[in-house]
């Protein structure tokens, strides 16, 4: 390493949290630049509204800088958890604010999209990169009437009842299509994991 | 009963969130007492983890990264300690501070170690660390003030590993909105930067270090006084310095 600051773009998600957990400010934008878009993307899914969706997404970074303690690496990979924090803290908003987003879009990031071919569209990682790929292929291959379902269920957060008013389907209906859709994805997953160690 | 009829097919929508009050306590009733199905439902809550990822992307504006930036910077590192991350009490940094002041005998390294660690012990990248090697593979470096600080004084412990460590300083005056302290860590002539810190109002701070070479190839540690985010290369007073 040549004399001068150190190269945040080799930093491991370890070495994220711990920059963060040292109150590093540097440590946090290499944090956004790594997982801000996505972390943005998931609030704009769910409230389908920018200026929320930015909120949402300074809240999550805020969150994660005041408290970094509460990731554990245990839990599983810091990738999902930003992520999951801002689905569940983008569906609090829905509800605590009553907002009814117009329409429900129901589509998922489109197997053939050029964002899945282009290597500085998501994320430095190929690892993850890859494993997206796979996610969306995966989702890809269910029946749209899954696709849909899931949607509602994941970015929505309804349960199988809403789910069904909103679809105007029986219920009966509505739980079978979203369990297949999670038995499919599971079995495609578990498959791509093991044909890629 | 257990095994009389196991909520298999509940378990992908539990993982989902996505069943009503009632469903979801029976299944919650059932995953208390049957191992079977809490695996099946880790498998779901795998797949479930995953699905945040095939949204599809868009750009945040350009004004979002900054927006966060400036608003962790007026969350102080006090406020951060006011949460679940007490800080160590005072009390106790200036017994760690007589400990080295005397002659240091092995056993007051490892326990300047031990203490840090159990100071510091809430943070999970120290704890995964020590929980295999003993506390004496710890390494201690002393930073003493420099004229401009005659009244600090620092610890830089290094992680058996030698990939990380914990600066501890007291002792430093607050600084004036718009600087910060930065830590610089040198190796054959040659300077990093080990992140930029604020005190609190005791003059306190313990500072996470963590560099993709190891920290152990540094030899030699200074703290200077930087604008706010720190500087590439040292511009201000240095108040802290020690190693050899
Ligand atoms: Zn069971």
């Amino acid at each position: 390493m040549p004399g001068g600051p150190v190269n945040l773009d080799d930093w491991d998600d370890e070495r994220l949290i711990a920059g963060v957990a040292g109150a590093r400010t540097d440590a946090l934008a290499a944090l956004y630049d790594h997982y801000g878009r996505l972390i943005f993307s998931v609030a704009l899914r769910v409230l389908n509204d920018e200026s929320l969706a930015e909120e949402v997404t300074q809240d999550v970074f805020i969150q994660v800088w005041k408290k970094v303690s509460l990731y554990h690496p245990d839990q599983g990979r810091l990738v999902t958890w930003l992520a999951s924090l801002s689905r569940n803290r983008s569906i609090d908003l829905l509800r605590r604010r009553s907002i009814r987003p117009e329409g429900h879009q129901m589509s998922w990031a489109d197997g053939s999209s050029p964002d899945l071919e282009d290597p500085a569209a998501v994320e430095p990682e190929v690892e993850l990169r890859l494993e997206r790929q796979r996610l969306i292929r995966a989702i890809d291959a269910l029946p749209a009437e899954q696709q849909a379902v899931l949607s509602l269920a994941y970015f929505q957060g309804m349960s199988h009842q809403q789910i069904a008013g909103a679809l105007g389907e029986p219920l009966g209906t509505v739980k079978t299509r979203l369990r297949l859709a999670m038995q499919k994805l599971r079995q495609a997953l578990e498959r791509d994991s093991v044909s890629h160690p | 009963m257990i095994g009389e009829r196991h909520v298999l097919e509940m378990l992908p929508a539990y993982a989902l969130g996505s069943l009503d009050a009632e469903e979801k306590s029976g299944v919650e009733e059932h995953l208390g007492e049957c191992p079977a199905c809490q695996r099946e439902l880790e498998a779901y809550q795998a797949v479930a983890a995953q699905l945040p990822l095939a949204v599809p992307l868009q750009t945040p504006p350009p004004r979002l990264r900054q927006a966060i930036l400036d608003r962790a910077g007026q969350v102080s590192p006090a406020s951060r300690r006011s949460g679940a991350r007490a800080g160590p009490r005072p009390a106790l940094l200036q017994r760690l501070g007589r400990s080295l002041r005397a002659p240091a005998p092995a056993w007051a390294l490892v326990g300047v170690a031990l203490l840090a660690v159990v100071l510091l012990g809430f943070n999970l990248v120290l704890l995964r660390q020590v929980a295999s090697p003993p506390a004496s593979a710890f390494r201690v470096i002393q930073l003493a003030g420099t004229d401009s600080a005659p009244q600090a004084s620092a610890w830089m412990v290094v992680s058996a590993d030698g990939r990380s460590g914990t600066l501890i300083a007291q002792g430093l005056p607050a600084l004036p909105p718009g600087q910060q302290y930065q830590l610089w860590l040198n190796r054959n002539g040659q300077r990093a930067s080990g992140g930029v810190f604020s005190v609190d109002a005791a003059g306190y701070a313990s500072e996470w270090v963590y560099t993709p070479v190891p920290l152990a190839d540094f030899k030699q540690f200074g703290v200077t006084v930087e604008p706010q985010g720190g500087s590439p290369a040292p511009t201000g007073a240095r108040v802290l310095a020690g190693g050899g």
